[in-house]
């Protein structure tokens, strides 16, 4: 379900994997892998036809994908997809200006440090997606909650990435530039940020899956448009079919940002090669 | 002969434990001096200070305009590429951007790593990312280089051809040199004066009056000798 979206891109580890020697078999991945997974559709295919698996629990591959092509062609599938799509990117945007402002203060300061670090460490155990019941009465019912509560789950993981790169530059780098006349800001900008873009990297990845994630749920609170309202109107009809369709673009749209993501690692991280 | 180092009366203290005791040392412009000590005794300290990263310390000291410093460790900024760690060694020289590639081009055609220009600092190997550093250090054309075991970290062989580069790069720059060891050998074939370093304070001083490049036969003597400076029997001369 929604969950899934969040393992694939929760795990940092992918990168490094990506990273050495599995290059080479990356090339010429193993069609045997598709075995089961195809496997398994044909067996929900074969459930639904013969009736083991009635439409109003879970409809047919077949019908889905059908269902799929008319939301798209009629226009409603493409329509919910931007108003989803845009409140992941205002959400996230806020989340990011917070986290990295946040990041940034108590990362490069030790006064930052100690008067931002404790209180976000206190907030961040609180389980954003709880905080539905307070957003609705901070915001009402409308566009704000939905924003605050992923603005919530990308500034978080931000936050604790950025400070922690910041925080783990080398201080022999830092040395050998103060001996070569680099001043504070100089140091700042050309050995303490480069050293802290890997680490925010894994926080950026982790805040776009958290961020699908809360759109997800925020979308459950009376949305009237959006992937989320398509799927809880599918829901009062019974419609299976559109409800999986929804879920589908979840996770396709949950990978498609992961995969932006590690596009920018492979870029921006060039000088890690082997 | 003007000073490019003057030390008078150098004391630090880490909390209780005195690291250097009231040091005096000169070094003349254009001089190759050898600090030997065992560790702890105070040389990598006295060339902190010396680089300006530690001046919480009594006595006086003066340095020349432009000081760099190699480490033990290359030191380089992974995330650019090789020429682009040379040319950090510009900054505050006062060189035009743009010339700063052909510079740096020219100082690693020195440490023979011309072609490894665009290459980054990662897929170096220990002895050509020590060369880079060297070459980031010289390309400010310093009048004093402060080497502290810069070779300690490479293997026996890339050692040996270190110590050749290193000679033949203070020969051409001609800069005041530092040069912080735990290793005799390379101590006696590369400097002009050894000191030995103990607690704190210097116990020993050697001119080496050799021609170079020098071999190792011809300094067996002084060999032993500044071993026993250092507290060493020295078995091979016996």
């Amino acid at each position: 379900m929604s969950i899934s979206t969040a393992g694939v891109v929760v795990r940092p580890e992918n990168a490094a994997a990506a990273r050495a020697p599995a290059l080479k078999q990356r090339k010429w991945p193993d069609l045997r892998r598709w075995l089961s997974p195809l496997g398994l559709v044909l067996l929900w295919q074969a459930a639904s036809s013969t009736g083991v698996l009635p439409p109003d629990k879970l409809a047919s591959p077949v019908t889905v994908f059908r269902s799929a092509y008319e939301l798209v062609v009629d226009g409603q599938l493409v329509d919910a997809f931007l108003v989803s799509l845009s409140r992941v990117a205002v959400g996230f945007a806020i989340g990011a200006v917070v986290g990295g402002v946040l990041g940034l203060a108590s990362g490069l300061s030790r006064w930052g440090e100690r008067l931002l670090d404790p209180p976000v460490q206190m907030l961040r155990t609180l389980p954003h997606l709880g905080l539905i019941p307070l957003f609705i009465l901070w915001f009402g019912i409308g566009e704000e909650p939905k924003l605050a509560l992923v603005a919530a789950g990308v500034a978080f993981p931000l936050y604790l990435n950025l400070h922690a790169g910041i925080r783990q530059t080398d201080p022999a780098l830092l040395e050998a530039a103060r001996v070569l006349g680099y001043t504070r800001l100089d140091r700042v900008l050309h050995v303490v940020l480069p050293s802290a873009v890997p680490q925010t990297l894994v926080g950026l990845r982790i805040a776009l899956g958290t961020a699908w994630l809360s759109l997800i749920v925020g979308e459950q609170v009376n949305a009237d448009a959006g992937i989320g309202y398509l799927i809880n109107n599918a829901r009062e009809f019974l419609r299976t079919d559109v409800v999986v369709v929804g879920l589908l673009v979840y996770a396709l749209l949950g990978l498609t940002t992961d995969a932006l993501v590690r596009a920018l690692e492979r870029r921006v991280l060039r000088w890690r090669a082997r | 002969m003007a000073g490019a180092v003057r030390i008078r009366g150098l004391v630090k203290d880490f909390g209780p434990r005195r690291v250097l005791a009231g040091l005096d040392l000169d070094v003349a412009d254009g001089e190759f001096v050898a600090l030997l000590g065992r560790s702890g005794c105070g040389k990598s300290t006295l060339l902190r200070i010396l680089a300006g990263l530690d001046d919480e310390v009594e006595g006086t000291f003066s340095v020349p305009e432009r000081v760099s410093v190699a480490f033990q460790q290359p030191r380089l900024l992974p995330w650019r590429r090789v020429w682009r760690n040379v040319s950090l060694g510009l900054r505050g020289v006062g060189r035009q951007k743009d010339r700063h590639r052909s510079i740096a081009e020219k100082a690693l055609g020195e440490v023979r790593l011309a072609d490894h220009a665009d290459a980054w600092p990662l897929t170096l190997s220990g002895g050509e990312a020590q060369r880079v550093s060297l070459a980031r250090a010289l390309v400010r054309e310093p009048e004093l280089l402060l080497l502290d075991e810069p070779f300690g970290a490479l293997d026996a062989l890339t050692r040996l051809a270190m110590h050749h580069l290193v000679e033949q790069l203070w020969r051409e720059h001609r800069p005041a040199v530092l040069f912080v060891t735990h290793d005799v050998d390379e101590a006696l074939l590369l400097a002009d004066r050894v000191v030995v370093l103990d607690e704190g304070r210097i116990v020993a001083e050697h001119r080496v009056d050799l021609p170079r490049p020098r071999r190792r036969a011809s300094f067996a003597d002084l060999r032993s000798e500044v071993l026993s400076n250092l507290g060493v029997d020295d078995v091979e001369a016996a």
